[in-house]
């Protein structure tokens, strides 16, 4: 409970920033065209006829939701906790009776619900006007939706946030971000539906994390998932979210260890 | 409560590498790291009792900033026992943090884009405290810096002397019984030093808080602090009362005379070391003991129109202690 109010303040406060950069997070939004540019390549092909299982309709309704999905799963808070690790602001955190982490939580959550506004009219416009999308609009069907988007980010957030703890021994975290970002855009389904992948690449996708990062809460947003195939890879999801957040235990401890050995 | 800060042979020494500059250097040092321990606090102890308020003196790079962040819970020390407030620092428990607070005037913890109040609400949630007591502190706080014209605006648009006062504010909300306040006025002006000064001597009256203060400016140290302590090189090299340390150290005074007619130097050696003259104004250094005799005499002597008797200036003294190795 105590953590919970700990987290609305900090909430408050990085949503009121969101508010004051949010020309900002509209551009950032609009130079997120990676999808889009798939996409067109994907619909000349499909002039031709159908790749595997995707007619232009579905590389129309799997992009859009891909958008949507990177919108609300998105963590970009590296460059602020490298900067903090770093320049020795993370003395300040550390001297007041919370977790750190609280504050990253927030401050990636924090333009989400103006991500998500911004998005719904493209939503909505496709669904309406594009012939033969099929969203999972229903309640319930967007209920799980939404659980499975709070796997996703939990999952890149606790990746981001430990690779960033790594600041505590190196100063080269961000490049290392950076790498990580293209092996998730190939391998998430993010850029290419794992579904167009060989086979043995697929299956060998749908076992690691990847595909929980993103291909997954697409999956389940264009229709593709019955609900027992939803229910199953929530856990699969949530159970790789406990995953990570043993590992960014096992990184916090040391590293604030670390820290107090050597300082900022 | 006693002893509110106990210090028993702390040591915090660092590994650093070394690195030659440009590119060979940097080739080099990927492939065979040179280290090299540095001492930045060798063996110290002290104890500071509930309700005082210490200078920390020493030159940059003398061991106070890794002290107090000993001290704070910041860093863990390499050997050696600290106590603050009954705790062990660097357990960081959430009781010890709600007590003590650190302020470093080279840094800030404000939200940059917002305005201080903003900040003041995240400590408000994190430090526990009641809407009540927050805003009796907030007035508190507000009347004693005059906070009032610059609590909304955004953090960005304040002067210095604005921001630090707003970070003094926001460090001290939960009402912290131990303050470590790391340069707390630089860069101000002599007329917010002065009341920075002003203001933490009355937060020290109200609340009976402990404070130890690193601090360039000698003004800050005279006005506040009975008792320093000096380190240099990691050694704590005095702790005592000011007065004293002078004493110790300047075993003399200045007698400054004004005289009706111009005089020469030869006039006044037999009375003491000439520190400066001009024409009808000149400066002597004295010891201690004679310098009632001395007044006496040059009043005799000399057609003198004004005496005054004075100690040398702290900062004087203090750079005396590092330049000359004095106590070391």
């Amino acid at each position: 409970m105590n953590a919970l109010r700990k987290f609305a303040a900090e909430y408050k406060a990085a949503w009121h920033l969101a508010i004051e950069y949010r020309l900002a997070v509209l551009i950032w939004m609009v130079s997120m065209v990676l999808p889009l540019v798939m996409l067109a390549g994907w619909l000349s092909i499909a002039e031709g006829g159908p790749v595997g299982r995707f007619g232009r309709t579905d590389f129309i309704a799997y992009y859009v939701a891909a958008i949507l999905v990177r919108n609300l799963t998105g963590v970009w808070i590296i460059w602020d906790l490298d900067a903090a690790i770093r320049h020795g602001d993370m003395s300040f955190m550390l001297l007041k009776p919370y977790n750190p982490i609280i504050h990253y939580v927030a401050q990636s959550l924090s333009a989400k619900p103006l991500r998500f506004i911004v998005l719904l009219p493209l939503i909505a416009g496709v669904a309406y006007f594009v012939p033969g999308v099929n969203f999972a609009l229903s309640p319930s069907m967007l209920a799980l939706f939404f659980l499975a988007i709070a796997g996703s980010w939990a999952m890149l957030f606790l990746i981001q946030y430990t690779n960033g703890l790594l600041s505590f021994w190196i100063s080269q975290t961000i490049g290392i971000a950076d790498m990580w970002f293209g092996i998730f855009a190939l391998f998430s389904g993010y850029l290419i539906p794992l579904d167009l992948f060989p086979p043995a690449l697929r299956n060998a996708l749908f076992a690691m994390p990847f595909r929980y990062m993103a291909s997954f809460p697409i999956e389940i947003f264009t229709s593709h998932l019955a609900v027992t195939e939803i229910l199953r890879g929530l856990l699969i999801q949530w159970a790789w979210v406990l995953v990570f957040f043993v590992v960014y235990r096992l990184v916090w401890t040391r590293g604030v260890k670390q820290y107090s050995a050597v300082g900022a | 409560m006693n002893a509110d800060i106990s210090v028993t042979r702390l040591c915090k020494y660092y590994r650093v590498h070394h690195k030659e500059p440009g590119f060979a250097g940097s080739l080099r040092s990927f492939f065979a790291r040179r280290y090299e321990t540095v001492r930045a606090v060798d063996d110290i102890s002290f104890e500071i009792r509930s309700g005082e308020i210490v200078g920390f003196l020493g030159p940059n790079g003398a061991g106070k900033t890794t002290t107090l962040k000993v001290l704070s819970g910041l860093l863990y020390p390499t050997t050696g026992d600290i106590s603050v407030g009954g705790h062990r620092s660097y357990d960081r428990k959430d009781q010890f943090l709600r007590g003590i607070t650190l302020v470093m005037g080279q840094k800030n913890q404000l939200i940059w884009d917002l305005p201080a109040l903003e900040s003041f609400e995240i400590n408000r949630a994190i430090f526990d405290i009641s809407r009540s007591d927050y805003l009796a502190v907030l007035k508190e706080l507000t009347d004693l810096l005059d906070l009032d014209p610059v609590l909304k605006k955004q953090v960005r648009k304040l002067s210095l002397g604005e921001r630090m006062k707003c970070e003094l504010a926001a460090a001290l909300l939960h009402r912290p019984k131990v303050l470590f306040l790391d340069e707390p006025t630089i860069g101000l002006d002599v007329t917010m030093q002065g009341r920075m000064r002003e203001f933490l001597a009355e937060y020290n009256k109200r609340h009976g808080a402990t404070i130890l203060l690193t601090s360039h400016y000698m003004a800050d140290v005279t006005a506040l602090c009975r008792r320093i302590l000096v380190i240099d090189h990691g050694h704590l090299i005095y702790d005592g009362a000011i007065d004293a340390l002078v004493e110790r150290v300047a075993p003399y005074k200045h007698v400054r005379i004004v005289t009706r007619r111009p005089i020469i130097a030869g006039e006044l050696e037999r009375f003491g070391e000439v520190l400066s003259m001009d024409t009808l104004e000149a400066t002597l250094v004295v010891p201690r003991d004679h310098t009632s005799g001395v007044a006496a005499e040059l009043l005799k002597a000399l057609p003198i129109e004004d005496v005054t008797i004075e100690d040398p200036a702290v900062e004087e003294i203090i750079s005396r202690i590092f330049t000359e190795k004095i106590l070391t």
